[in-house]
């Protein structure tokens, strides 16, 4: 067997085992299950995508100083949340807050994504659709690394009854 | 005293007698006529009795869908988080083909997030909510309005649709640097709670109208 067959066989088998390795994007897809919010509650659906670009940097989302999660990249984690306004933040040399208004029944889509700072990359919530989400090969986040309770609003929204 | 006086006298008392009778027979007819109109009176309004009262209030349910007009320029570049701005009714809300609150009601609307496009490519981004709208004096809840505007060129993330998406973003005006809403840009909105209308202020039924378009 001449050198270029063995490389070539060799090259195959690798490309075989990173194959078999990998879920397929439909399996993936799959995964991607975002439940229906609980009664009277909204949800707000945080992701990432896998690139490597700022894959060092860290995507925790806090709210009133507690961490919810964290977020790796290629990872997403879905939050309960009651009606009203939250304020959802990211750290690293600089916070940037999304404001985000959760409405009962609801679901809504926050995507993290990593800029050019002066020392290091910052990340920066921004709001997303259900398109993006669906569009990005991603796992769900580890359910130990995520706070068990729903937030509650910063600013509470009033009763709302929901027509049937 | 003589025959003459005693007839006289007699006479008198006769005609006192006629008198009384005859005040006897007016006092009985007075009496028998008030009866009978105070009788009359009675019927009279017995019969004048109004008919109950129908209901007279329509409840607009909660979730209806509602069209808003956003009625200021606004700028990613300057405008502020927090800031109010004034919307208004666009389309009439119908009930069952009758219109019950015409278009051009009032309201107000919240910047919920504004950020200005920055270093290192960041985009500007305004987020836009509807808070209520003044029918009657009292305030109707609106939620489900967000207008989100990204500054980037994310082509993909256009989702411009009439119909109220379960998700509350809307995503419009793609463009990069600063993101701007112009005053007349219409939004969707939804009802937050069942708002209990008078039909007096309601117009008659009118064919439902569909114009407006969404910038």
């Amino acid at each position: 067997m001449t050198p270029i067959v063995k490389r070539a066989m060799l090259r195959a088998i690798a490309l075989c085992a990173v194959l078999s390795s990998t879920p397929s994007l439909a399996e993936d897809a799959a995964q991607q299950v975002v439940p229906a919010p609980p009664a009277g509650k909204g949800e707000v659906v945080f992701f990432r995508s896998g690139t490597l670009i700022g894959a060092a940097i860290s995507c925790a989302v806090h709210e009133n100083g507690a961490k919810v999660s964290s977020l790796p990249p290629g990872h997403y984690f879905v939050l309960a949340a009651e009606p009203g306004k939250h304020a959802y933040s990211v750290k690293s040399e600089a916070t940037d807050t999304l404001n985000v208004q959760v409405e009962s029944g609801e679901v809504q889509y926050v995507s993290c994504h990593v800029k050019m700072g002066i020392m290091a990359g910052r990340p920066v919530l921004g709001p997303a659709s259900e398109a993006d989400f669906k569009a990005k090969s991603l796992k769900a986040v580890d359910a130990s690394k995520t706070a068990p309770a729903a937030s509650a609003p910063t600013a509470p929204a009033a009763p709302v009854s929901l027509a049937q | 005293m003589s025959f003459y006086a005693g007839i006289a006298r007699a006479t008198n008392a006769g005609r006192g007698a006629q008198n009384c009778l005859h005040l006897m027979m007016i006092a009985a007819a007075v009496a028998i006529t008030t009866s009978a109109t105070v009788a009359q009176t009675a019927t009279s309004e017995a019969l004048v009795v109004p008919p109950p009262i129908p209901a007279t209030t329509i409840t607009i349910p909660a979730l209806t869908p509602v069209e808003v007009e956003v009625l200021a320029d606004l700028s990613s570049r300057t405008t502020k988080t927090g800031q109010i701005f004034p919307i208004r009714l666009a389309q009439p809300i119908t009930i069952d083909g009758r219109v019950v609150v015409p278009a051009g009601a009032s309201g107000e609307g919240e910047v919920l997030d504004a950020r200005r496009s920055g270093l290192g490519g960041a985009s500007g981004m305004l987020m836009l909510i509807a808070h209520n709208l003044m029918i009657d004096g009292r305030a109707l809840r609106l939620r489900s309005m967000h207008i989100g505007q990204t500054g980037e060129d994310h082509s993909k993330e256009v989702a411009v649709s009439g119909a109220v998406p379960i998700v509350g973003v809307f995503v419009m005006f793609i463009k990069g640097g600063e993101t701007q809403v112009a005053s007349g840009t219409r939004a969707m909105a939804k009802t937050a709670e069942d708002f209990v209308i008078s039909p007096v202020n309601a117009a008659a039924p009118k064919p439902s109208t569909t114009e407006g378009t969404n910038q």
